[in-house]
């Protein structure tokens, strides 16, 4: 387009009314010209001025054809498409309002779990070509971790010497530290990385450095990189933080830099960073770090998993000459940072997408009524020569008015509901800080209208098209009965909005009784009136293992002697999901088989008390007692299923474990690994003879709110050591109810949504079956004339109403069968093909679509005759 | 009507238009009969053609427009030839020379 054709375009646009004048003018000039010609050739005045204009012709159709031909003709038809379609909507009130708020919600819903989706799985990770970052562990068996048992140092190091497939290859590990100095000693959790950590990443710090080469070796000076937040709130944001000095456990670290903000790898919680020390491997175990590395530009992720996989462990135990026993677990970072969460949130997305489908249908619907209203309005545009084309225009821009309204709507809706989501999500979603409005949300959106907007446009504007024009204006918009196909298009739409709402409802109920499922695992233990905490000790009090011994009873007498309190115990673990301490195991005198993976179970420290705490059953001989002392000769007690697993034809009783100790009984099963999780063998220990310095502290309480005698134990606690950092304060059911956060947030949103779907799906077929009656009022009153009784009349628009839902859920059964692939994996405990799920669903959506049709059919059964006949 | 026959007639149209306003300005009826003349009545421009032809020309830019009082005392609007115009007028002739030897050697040989 030139200079010129823009101007005129602008001038058109801007000055329409100007360029109209002139055009009427210039018209009305060559009438009055052409007349003045005929004039001069002798005509009388009058008829002269009549056969003028009868030579211009239609004055209006010369003036349209002017007007098509100008720069910008399309442009401005679109804008009187708009006026006109915003004066429709504002003469039907009812209708746009429905369809906007119907859309509303459904645009809103879908764009609040999209921004959710977008944040948390599609905005790329914080690090350098992360797509190229893979994580590394070992696969073992379940007790171990399963595929994600840690590697052991030696494992690390072999990886290192035969990798050919990697860049650089490193590990890490979590921990916490008593961070002492300042005012208050505080817990924090920190990552123990190996010297190229942040080189792997490509992450470089916002201040100092990060760490050098040989600062990972075993004797090396403790050194530290800060996160953000610590920075911040330690330190006051200073930026000559580098090169200070803070106490870790009692010991000095110098801080060498401060991390990038928003670095929140291996987890959200990590507030520092320092190196983990290698000391050269004495055995193959223990395994505690977590493999990361970064592929080489032209290794596929498979050819690295195959080569990984070749490699050869050094230090095989004795019974296993073959030596390899694990095999490494290759798996892409975004798969151990977003993996757990993306299957839940992509079957929101899928269940708003489904919410969203239903609006559609029904403002398909309503625009698909309102369309037979039309239909007088639409011949006579069509008679007036408005060209096909024309009329879908109009009515396309009329459906695309409703959509982008929706749209907008949608998205305050969605920006309200995704700060109310954010507080809602759990913790353990990654990434939650990096959900917010972006350009892909504000496209998704505008693709939802859009493309919702064009669905339910394109339906009527076909039908619009297709006219008849003949047999339109003859009827006149007289309300006769519909034509078939029309009528069939809309029980269509009918029956796949119910159809959608069954999907989500048997989704959500399987959710629902999932949960309820979860909700009621058998746990092992008694959750009722127990008060935890988490009591890392650090510092040179704790430095030996006498000391400790010394500790933690003086630790359980004084908390014991507390009024209300009715036992107290101390742990390394605690149901139903913390438990960080597996090691494998051989059993005195039993040879093991070569091509046999080694035994391993959760070693379960604790003090004598723990059990009748916890209130775990005995299941033979005896539990620990106070004579079980450091110097005393070393027991152990096994879970029933370490029992049944490693002892399957013998009494375990009497049994030694190598390093370990003999068996002294056998108690009850403890979920420790999450209550979804399979029961895992667990072998106990007594802290005296096994200590351990991250312990909890466990009360059971004789009073009805536990977390009331919280501050009593702390300050019991505080006369013991002033520095002792107490973390995580909080009754044992609210430990089981975070457990559960996940599966409860999914759920209650996935119920919310299954709410709206049916609402919207009940509120459509009502809608339609409404608008059936009043299209065959006539038809009604001439049965009732002919003497239908009422109750006939009821039964006919019910049966109407009855096929509708019953198709809907048949199809929806389908489609649900269909679904219950991608379901499984979120369900627990309950089969994705649950017969009295389907069957109670399916009861529920016909019995509700049955009374949305009872309104309908009563009106139609108080039709009178005498009126139905006159009404036309 | 067919599109390419449309597009055939608009062609012979404007440059028609633009050779009638070759010589001095006119308005639109001056136009067509002039148009009339030239052609020996073989082409008659109803108002239909003409007004859209004019204003679809004036915003390309080949002519311009101002109104002035005509002979007989009557307001009417004029259209002027632009440099753009005379430019275009000169390419349509030679456009239209070349087609119509071309057409006659067709017909002269069949």
């Amino acid at each position: 387009m030139g200079f010129r054709r823009l101007t005129s375009l602008l001038r058109n646009l801007l000055h329409p009314e100007r360029k109209e004048r002139e055009l009427d003018e210039e018209v009305r000039a060559h009438e009055l010209l052409l007349a003045d010609e005929k004039i001069c050739a002798g005509m009388k005045a009058q008829e002269a001025h009549r056969q003028a204009r009868l030579e211009l012709g239609g004055l209006e159709q010369l003036k349209e054809q002017v007007r098509e031909v100008r720069a910008g003709h399309v442009l401005a038809t679109f804008l009187q498409d708009v006026r006109f379609g915003l004066r429709m909507l504002r003469r039907s009130p009812g209708f746009a309002a429905t369809a906007v708020l119907t859309l509303v919600l459904g645009i809103g819903a879908n764009t609040a779990i999209f921004s959710v989706v977008n944040g948390v799985l599609l905005r790329s990770l914080p690090f350098q070509d992360a797509e190229r970052l893979v994580m590394v562990w070992n696969r073992g068996p379940a007790a171990a971790g399963g595929d994600r048992t840690p590697l052991a140092v030696a494992d690390l190091l072999d990886w290192r010497a035969q990798n050919r497939s990697f860049i650089e290859i490193g590990a890490f590990e979590t921990t916490s530290y008593n961070l002492t100095g300042g005012d208050l000693p505080e817990q924090i959790r920190a990552a123990q990385v190996t010297s190229n950590f942040f080189s792997i990443l490509g992450v470089q710090p916002r201040l100092g450095r990060t760490f050098s080469p040989d600062e990972d070796r075993a004797g090396a000076p403790c050194v530290a990189l800060l996160s953000d937040g610590l920075w911040r709130r330690r330190f006051a944001a200073d930026p000559e933080v580098a090169g200070n000095t803070l106490n870790l456990d009692a010991r000095p670290c110098t801080i060498i830099g401060v991390a990038p903000a928003h670095l929140d790898f291996p987890d959200k919680a990590i507030a520092l960073w320092t190196t983990v020390a290698l000391e050269p491997p004495k055995r193959r175990g223990p395994y505690f770090l977590s493999g990361v590395a970064r592929l080489k530009k032209d290794v596929s992720l498979q050819a690295a998993r195959a080569e990984t996989n070749s490699i050869r462990t050094s230090f095989p135990s004795a019974q296993h000459r073959n030596g390899q026993f694990f095999n490494f677990n290759v798996l892409p970072l975004t798969e151990f940072i977003v993996g757990d969460v993306r299957l839940g949130l992509l079957v929101l997305l899928a269940a708003v997408t489904l919410v969203l489908l239903i609006a559609a249908v029904n403002v398909t619907n309503l625009m698909l009524v309102r369309s037979t209203a039309r239909v007088k309005e639409i011949s006579l545009r069509s008679a007036l020569g408005a060209s096909r084309a024309r009329i879908v225009r109009q009515l396309l821009t009329e459906s695309m008015l409703l959509a982008l309204t929706g749209g907008v709507g949608g998205l305050v809706l969605a920006a309200v509901g995704v700060r109310l989501l954010l507080r809602l999500a759990p913790d353990t979603i990654p990434r939650l800080s990096e959900i917010g409005m972006d350009w892909r949300v504000l496209s998704w959106t505008a693709l939802a209208s859009v493309l919702a907007g064009m669905a339910f446009g394109l339906a009527p504007a076909w039908q619009g098209a297709k006219l008849n024009l003949d047999e339109a204006l003859k009827e006149g918009g007289r309300a006769t009965s519909e034509s078939t196909p029309k009528r069939r298009w809309r029980s269509a739409l009918v029956v796949m909005e119910l159809a959608l709402a069954v999907m989500l409802l048997i989704s959500a109920t399987l959710l629902i009784k999932s949960f309820w499922r979860l909700q009621r695992v058998d746990s092992g233990v008694s959750t009722a009136r127990m008060l935890t905490m988490e009591i890392p000790l650090r510092g040179p009090r704790y430095g030996k293992a006498q000391q400790l011994e010394a500790f933690f009873p003086s630790l359980l007498e004084r908390i014991q002697a507390l009024p209300g309190v009715r036992s107290v115990a101390v742990s390394n673990s605690l149901p139903p999901d913390r438990s960080d301490y597996s090691d494998n195991f051989e059993i005195e005198g039993r040879l093991v088989e070569a091509a046999q993976p080694p035994a391993i179970a959760y070693m379960i420290l604790v003090s004598p008390d723990y059990f009748r705490t916890f209130g775990i059953p005995l299941r033979s001989v005896r539990y620990f007692s106070a004579a079980d002392a450091g110097t005393a000769p070393r027991v152990a007690i096994i879970s029933e299923t370490t029992a049944r697993q490693f002892f399957p034809n013998e009494d375990p009783i009497g049994k030694r474990i190598t390093e370990k100790g003999q068996i002294v009984g056998v108690v009850g099963d403890v979920k420790y690994t999450g209550l979804a999780d399979v029961m895992q063998p667990a072998i106990y220990e007594p802290l005296s003879q096994a200590p351990s310095l991250d312990v909890f502290l466990s009360v059971k309480t004789d009073v009805a709110d536990p977390a009331s005698l919280a501050a009593a134990v702390r300050s019991e606690l505080k006369l013991l050591d002033a520095a002792l950092p107490v973390s995580q304060v909080g009754t044992l059911d609210e430990r089981f109810a975070a457990a559960t956060a996940q599966p409860r947030f999914r759920t209650a949103l996935i119920a919310l949504f299954a709410v709206l779907a049916l609402v919207l799906a009940v509120v459509g077929t009502y809608g339609v079956l409404c608008h059936l009656v009043a299209r065959r009022t006539h038809e009604i009153g001439i049965r009732v004339a002919l003497g239908a009784q009422p109750d006939e009349v009821v039964k006919l628009v019910l049966k109407q109403g009855a096929v509708l839902a019953i198709a809907g859920t048949l199809v929806g059964l389908g489609g649900s069968f269909a679904l219950t692939g991608i379901l499984r994996n979120l369900l627990f405990g309950v089969s994705a093909t649950d017969w009295p799920t389907f069957c109670g669903v399916s009861g529920l959506l016909i019995c509700t679509a049955l009374a949305a049709c009872y309104v309908p059919a009563r009106r139609a059964m108080r039709v009178d005759p005498v009126v139905a006949l006159r009404y036309e | 009507m067919a599109p390419d026959q449309t597009n055939l007639l608009q062609g012979t149209l404007d440059m028609l238009i633009l050779k009638s306003l070759a010589l001095a300005e006119m308005h639109g009826l001056g136009i067509s009969r002039r148009i009339e003349q030239i052609t020996k009545g073989t082409f008659q421009v109803k108002p239909g053609s003409l007004f859209p032809a004019l204003h679809r020309m004036e915003e390309r830019g080949w002519m311009v427009s101002f109104w002035r009082e005509s002979e007989n005392n009557r307001r009417a609007k004029y259209y002027m030839l632009t440099s753009a115009g005379r430019r275009q007028l000169e390419t349509e002739t030679k456009r239209w020379g070349r087609m119509a030897l071309a057409i006659t050697r067709t017909l002269e040989i069949s």
